[in-house]
């Protein structure tokens, strides 16, 4: 075994010459444990698998169903405007708030309490119908200003504009507090000698800060991206064609609910198992995982090795 | 050697899999009928309380068309009603479990939906467009429709009759679908639709509670058979349909709708599918 040399136990041992054969430790209780679990695990797959009532048939009819295809586009392509949108707004947030400006600051915290505590569906359905509330938006100087722009609420807000805007606004918040939390994880020194070396604003947090914060961001980052791809499917109260919607029109007409749930279910599976390994991927370049700088190569030969002794 | 352990183990646990698990998946069938508490003389009800004036909540009681047909129904079955709140999307999965032995939520009887659950029709739907208050004499049959957005709840039969209505030109009406009347009527409201498209006895509600906000159009037309729904394979389908008979001949039907106004709605002749 691999181990063996390690072992100071054989070492001395093996200068006599009836040594005696060195077994790797064995591991009963795992193995017994994981045998339970494998049992359990293959007894709830075909329970589900061959189980009527989840028509599978029907789920394998609606999951390439042009409509629910178009659906997922429309969740990819909201999940990542999203994503982008709110990291740009949470980085400017985070930076707000770790101002020494008390305008900045305040502002940013506010914004974080406001946005952070209203929910998302609330949100949205208040974008779409602004309309209500304001039929036109101005643009123009206060208090009896001249007008520079004006117009119909209704041309603006559309409702992918409507579920952008609450989506972007809704997640900075959360993404605001991971990036000053991975701000705040990098040593002060690190600044210190940023400083000592020229180096100021932009430059340093570029080069500097955001490098080190990265490793600490990855992990709920991915979770943010999990949840918000979930989270777009929110905006089927404002009749936004999502993943989740297209299925819901269709039963809506055949009554087929449980099958094409289970269809729209494992394409968002599918997607967030994706994201899943592309984190990890991530996570093992920046080197954050708790087994240290293992490469992908590496985790994935120990991941698949049946023995694993050590 | 270590390998050969674990390769045994794992056929050891196939081989327990294939005889040990399995049983509780496969009696599917036995569990079809009624809920447990239907064997105790109450029949559960799913009603769709967001649907004015068919189901909602007043004062904190349960009322409206669908309630009151429940409890006549559940009357003639010599059962104690119990109402519960019921959605589009979990009135299905609903009666498959068995949670409710009826689901009353206005749905409206057509073959396909058939084929997963079934229906004892009660009433003739009709649908109405209401448009925001001087807009409504813009739109005076479904034609004029063409061009404009119109709200209308999906699944809902108007969705179906909205969407296949012929316009010249290659125009279309555009459909957009919402969850419940509420969500149309607020979209209507804020302008991001010119006209929705409902039950008119809701619509005619709206107009009336909101006449700021609201006005009916003249665009009225039949959306075909309301149904009771029941889930396929349900004991209790014949009784319900010979109940739902009952309240017909003895009027009691007709007196609910036309205290809600709308007693041209009450059927005469319970139909229901299987028919036997």
């Amino acid at each position: 075994m691999a181990t063996a040399h390690q072992n100071p136990v054989q070492e001395a041992v093996s200068g006599s010459a009836e040594a005696p054969p060195v077994v790797p430790l064995r591991h009963r209780g795992r193995l017994l444990a994981a045998l339970l679990v494998g049992f359990l695990g293959v007894c709830l797959l075909q329970a589900v698998a061959r189980n009527p009532n989840f028509e599978w048939s029907v789920v394998g009819q609606y999951l390439f169903d042009s409509r629910i295809l178009d659906g997922l586009r429309t969740t990819l392509i909201l999940t990542a405007l999203t994503m982008i949108g709110a990291t740009v707004l949470g980085l400017v947030l985070a930076l707000m708030r770790q101002s020494s400006n008390l305008v900045l600051s305040s502002v940013s915290r506010f914004y974080l309490g406001f946005f952070r505590g209203v929910p998302l569906l609330v949100q949205i359905l208040f974008w779409f119908n602004l309309a209500a509330l304001f039929p036109t938006i101005t643009l123009g100087v206060p208090f009896g200003g001249p007008t520079l722009l004006e117009a119909n609420t209704n041309s603006i807000i559309t409702p992918w504009s409507a579920a952008l805007i609450a989506l972007i606004l809704d997640e900075s918040g959360y993404l605001a507090e991971i990036i000053r939390a991975g701000m705040s994880s990098v040593d002060r020194g690190q600044r210190e000698a940023a400083r000592a070396l020229g180096m100021h604003g932009g430059l340093e947090l570029r080069r500097i800060i955001l490098p080190q914060a990265m490793r600490v961001m990855v992990p709920p980052y991915g979770n943010e991206m999990i949840t918000v791809l979930k989270g777009t499917s929110l905006v089927s109260v404002i009749a936004l064609e999502d993943l989740l919607y297209s299925g819901q029109v269709i039963y809506g007409q055949t009554f087929q609910t449980i099958p094409i749930l289970v269809a729209v279910s494992i394409w968002y599976l599918v997607f967030v198992i994706g994201l899943t390994v592309v984190q990890g991927v991530v996570e093992r370049k920046l080197g954050t995982s708790e087994r240290g700088g293992e490469s992908t190569k590496a985790f994935w030969r120990r991941a698949l090795t049946v023995r694993g002794g050590t | 050697m270590r390998k050969a352990l674990l390769g045994v183990a794992t056929l050891v646990a196939l081989a327990l899999t294939v005889v040990g698990c399995g049983s509780g998946s496969d009696s599917t069938s036995s569990s079809a009928g009624s809920t447990e508490s239907a064997d105790n003389g109450t029949l559960t009800i799913g009603v769709n309380l967001a649907l004015k004036p068919w189901g909602f909540i007043e004062n904190g009681q349960n009322t409206g068309i669908n309630v009151e047909f429940g409890e006549v129904l559940a009357e003639h079955l010599g059962m104690e009603a119990e109402i519960k709140p019921v959605t589009i999307d979990g009135m299905i999965p609903g009666l498959e479990a068995n949670r409710y032995d009826i689901v009353l939520a206005t749905a409206t009887d057509n073959p396909e939906r058939e084929e997963q659950i079934d229906f004892v029709d009660y009433a003739e739907g009709a649908s109405r467009v209401l448009a925001a208050t001087g807009n409504a004499s813009k739109y005076t049959t479904l034609a004029d429709l063409c061009g404009a957005t119109v709200g209308v709840d999906r699944g809902s039969v108007n969705q179906i009759i909205l969407e296949e209505q012929k316009c010249p030109g290659g125009d279309s009406v555009s459909v957009q679908l919402f969850g419940d009347d509420n969500a149309s009527a607020l979209a209507l409201r804020s302008g991001q639709v010119d006209a929705m498209a409902s039950d008119s006895a809701l619509v005619g509600l709206l107009a009336k509670e909101q006449p700021d906000e609201f006005e009916l159009t003249e665009i009225v037309y039949e959306s075909g058979l309301i149904g009771a729904t029941l889930p396929k394979g349900s004991e209790i389908l014949d009784e319900v349909a010979k109940a739902t008979q009952a309240t017909m001949d003895s009027g009691e039907l007709e007196k609910i709708f036309s205290k809600w106004g709308s007693p041209e709605a009450a059927l005469t002749k319970a139909k229901f599918n299987p028919e036997s």
